[in-house]
């Protein structure tokens, strides 16, 4: 931590001279959250730590208060009392959209997809200004106040032309910073007034100042950009895994385990299965850091003039070797193990592994069981009595696990007739057609492609009303941990999901299951697929869970995975970096997760139709 | 065709062959042929059912052999579609208790998972017992799975409404065995029935 402080001292020095916080007011954050279903003009989130909460929070507060002008001038206009629109309220209205784009391009230029959401509204917002002020120019009574306007605007020009002077030295001394704030103090002030002029007089007026806005424009974005990269390269530096490191250390870890039964680690003595666990929680850490390092190159490429550039492209080639490397590797650590461990020992050590090697194995979605299970199996045949133990727990509980995975599949297969696939529903609700707005093409009908081609809350307006209170389906739910009851259906073609686990409601059905295979809590269970099973239905784990969906918030698919937390590991399964989306619009790209209230859920080896509420 | 049905084609056959001879003797009766060839066919019939009698027989025993091998067993789910389940493998796998773990009961239509094949079912009791023949007159809940076509639903005991397996008896390795109540589900949740169930289970 303490070699990152010059380094976000640095950064914040260089993003202040580039002049990032030009803005205006900076006011206390307000409280933000995602767009919503219930709150589509929630902002998106930020991933960045600085500036961009406060740039957030100017945008948050300029469009709201444009948004409760435009709705004023709108009720006015429908009310047929457009005289009543106050034109200097309506000139400011127009003026803070300016204001709101320039807040929505620092954003951009910071890779945040909040940037995009604010551009479509500053878009939107100018464009209702403008429609009004036509509104008022076609009302014969308005005329004079429209002249009055259009007078005040060349007088306010004539009197600034005087700072024209100051401004030009400005350039030359090439204080940029100072001489944007200068700029747009004067043709905001000009701008009022403006909007109610004719296109030449407007042309006329501005004249004056385009040389000198140019100059500035033109510096700032070449000062911007390289800020801009050099705070990403300063962010992903500082985020990026040791992954060499880690691949060390549990290598460290299996040469000490082949002599003794313990290794010491982080100021700890270890034996083999705290190791696994030790392991398998680093390597969730690092996996966490691995993804937001990948979602910083995403944003990182944005500000390049490729997609995707070659550190992303290294960066994701280096995780897929290591997470090659990590499973085996903890094989050899387990392997080492059980070389060194006596047979008299062997059966504790294996009954110590089992929880730590099912508990990593259901982290990588199953995808090691193949890996480790031989480890395993080394383990038990170095004693006699414990082989034939395993062999005959084997035989009375594997195929019980596959009746009963087969019920509880067949089961939810009879149910989930009446529920839909969450992608087609999703994708359904959510594509473009005709003149309706949406994150999905019409075609294909997937949802691995979203992006935003309009303000959020117009697109969640549209579409939300056709997915809340649907039935649907969704899988992979991996249960959050914890205090939590929360289930997290992991990350697929930019959809997640999260509902409450009926883990009360489940009691008694794990607990048959526990009868069944004659787990209690002095014999736990004595096999991998067992452990596995008992663990995985405690912790309230589901294949798939249908319900109604109650609620739909929309992330920045760069900001979902830059800022996801650690306790949110399991959205991604051990070992894997969500997919990339190889295009220049990384900003534009979206990620959605529905909220779902279970009417029925199927673990892996039961399934429970929950009472109606 | 397996072993068991091969010899089951044979006994329906030998049956449907001496039931046309007799035809035949009738039909010459009743359109008046002479007494040497009524004799002639009387006695080549007789020559048949003895021969058919002998094949009946050989079969009948080559099937008790056949059930010594891999057993059989007969379900029925009451008042529903899917009747009677018969299989024609039945093998009983005895596990004794263990440190704290207490015995179980097997009984499956399979001998090995990967070797399933439908009508299939599957039977796991936890009993109290450390052999076979200390089961014998004992009925225990038992938990049962019934899969009568391959794409078609599938039977099943809930936990709390396990079925009633009585172990009738066990000899010369063969455990019999049958349902004394109990009911069964389907996973589509269409309906439940009473099970009944006989089973003639071998030893792997």
């Amino acid at each position: 931590m303490n070699a990152s402080l010059p380094q976000v001292t640095f950064m914040r020095t260089t993003l202040q001279r580039c002049g990032w916080l030009l803005l205006l007011v900076v006011s206390a954050s307000s409280a933000l959250a995602n767009p919503s279903d219930k709150q589509p003009q929630a902002a998106l989130d930020v991933h960045g730590q600085q500036f961009s909460p406060e740039l957030l929070d100017v945008a948050q507060k300029l469009a709201d208060k444009n948004r409760t002008a435009l709705e004023k001038f709108d009720g006015l206009v429908k009310a047929n009392k457009a005289l009543k629109i106050d034109g200097v309220e309506l000139g400011t209205a127009y003026v803070n959209s300016l204001r709101l784009r320039r807040a929505a391009d620092q954003l951009i230029m910071l890779g945040e997809p909040a940037g995009v959401d604010f551009g479509f509204r500053a878009g939107e917002q100018s464009q209702a200004a403008q429609r009004y002020v036509l509104t008022l120019k076609a009302v014969p009574q308005a005329a004079q106040g429209v002249g009055l306007m259009r007078s005040k605007a060349s007088q306010v020009a004539q009197l600034r032309q005087k700072q024209l002077p100051k401004l030009q030295k400005l350039i030359e001394r090439q204080d940029w910073d100072t001489a944007e704030r200068e700029l747009h103090e004067v043709l905001d002030e000009i701008e009022v007034f403006a909007i109610f002029m004719q296109a030449d007089e407007r042309v006329s007026i501005f004249a004056p100042w385009q040389d000198a806005s140019r100059a500035i424009a033109l510096a700032l974005e070449t000062n911007r950009k390289a800020a801009a990269l050099k705070a990403f390269d300063d962010r992903i530096a500082a985020t990026k895994p040791d992954l060499a490191k880690l691949l060390a250390d549990v290598s460290a870890a299996a040469s000490s385990l082949k002599k003794a039964d313990k290794h010491a680690i982080a100021d700890k003595m270890l034996t083999g299965p705290e190791l696994v666990a030790h392991f398998d929680a680093a390597w969730q850490k690092a996996q966490v850091a691995a993804i937001k390092t990948l979602a910083l190159e995403w944003a990182r490429s944005t500000r390049t003039d490729t997609a995707p550039t070659a550190s992303w492209t290294q960066w994701r080639a280096d995780y897929d070797k290591f997470a090659a490397s990590f499973g085996p590797a903890l094989k050899a650590l387990i392997s080492a193990d059980a070389a060194r461990v006596s047979a008299a020992d062997a059966p504790a050590l294996y009954q110590a592994y089992l929880p730590a090697v099912a508990d990593l194995v259901d982290h990588s979605a199953g995808a090691l069981a193949s890996t480790l299970q031989p480890a395993l199996d080394e383990l038990v045949a170095k004693s006699p009595e414990l082989t034939a133990n395993v062999k005959a727990y084997r035989a009375i509980t594997d195929d019980l696990l596959r009746w009963r995975e087969r019920i509880a599949a067949e089961q939810a297969q009879a149910i989930a007739k009446d529920f839909h696939a969450a992608e087609a529903k999703t994708h359904a609700a959510f594509q473009r057609s005709g003149d309706s707005t949406g994150f999905f093409e019409a075609e294909p009908m997937k949802t691995a492609k979203a992006r935003l081609t309009e303000t959020a809350a117009k697109t969640l307006l549209t579409g939300s009303p056709k997915l809340v209170g649907q039935k649907i389906v969704i899988a992979d739910v991996c249960a959050l941990g914890g205090a939590s009851q929360a289930g997290i259906a992991r990350f697929h073609d930019r959809l997640y999901a999260r509902t409450t686990l009926p883990t009360a409601a489940l009691t008694e059905e794990v607990a048959a299951l526990e009868t069944q295979l004659m787990v209690t809590p002095v014999q736990p269970p004595l096999s991998l697929l067992a452990t596995r099973a008992v663990r995985g239905a405690r912790r309230g784990d589901l294949v798939q869970c249908g319900g109604a969906v109650s609620g739909i918030f929309l992330e920045g698919h760069v900001t979902r995975f830059a800022t996801l937390p650690d306790a949110a590991a399991t959205l991604v399964a051990l070992g894997q970096l969500p997919a990339d989306y190889v295009e220049r619009d990384q900003l534009e790209q979206v990620a959605l997760r529905l909220d779902v209230q279970p009417s029925w859920v199927q673990q892996r080896y039961l399934f429970f139709k929950l009472p109606a509420p | 065709m397996n072993g068991s049905e091969t010899l089951l084609f044979e006994i329906l056959m030998t049956t449907y062959l001496c039931r046309s001879f007799a035809l035949i003797g009738l039909v010459i009766a009743a359109t008046g042929c002479s007494d040497k060839v009524v004799e002639q066919v009387q006695q080549t019939a007789t020559q048949v059912k003895e021969s058919v009698t002998n094949s009946v027989d050989s079969a009948q025993t080559g099937v008790k052999e056949q059930l010594k091998m891999v057993g059989s067993s007969e379900m029925t789910m009451d008042g529903t579609a899917a009747g009677a389940v018969k299989t024609p493998s039945c093998y009983a796998v005895f596990t004794p208790a263990t440190g704290e773990r207490g015995s179980v009961l097997l009984l499956q239509s399979y001998r090995a998972a990967e070797k399933e094949a439908f009508p299939s079912f599957y039977v796991h009791a936890l009993v109290t017992g450390a052999s076979l023949a200390e089961l014998v007159g004992q009925t225990v809940p038992a938990q049962m799975f019934v899969k009568p076509t391959a794409d078609g639903p599938t039977w099943y005991t809930t936990p709390a409404a396990a079925v009633q397996l009585k172990i009738t008896a066990f000899e010369n390795q063969q455990v019999t065995a049958e349902i004394v109540g109990g009911t069964l589900a389907r996973t589509d949740g269409s309906t439940t029935t009473n099970a009944t169930g006989k089973f003639v289970a071998v030893l792997p």
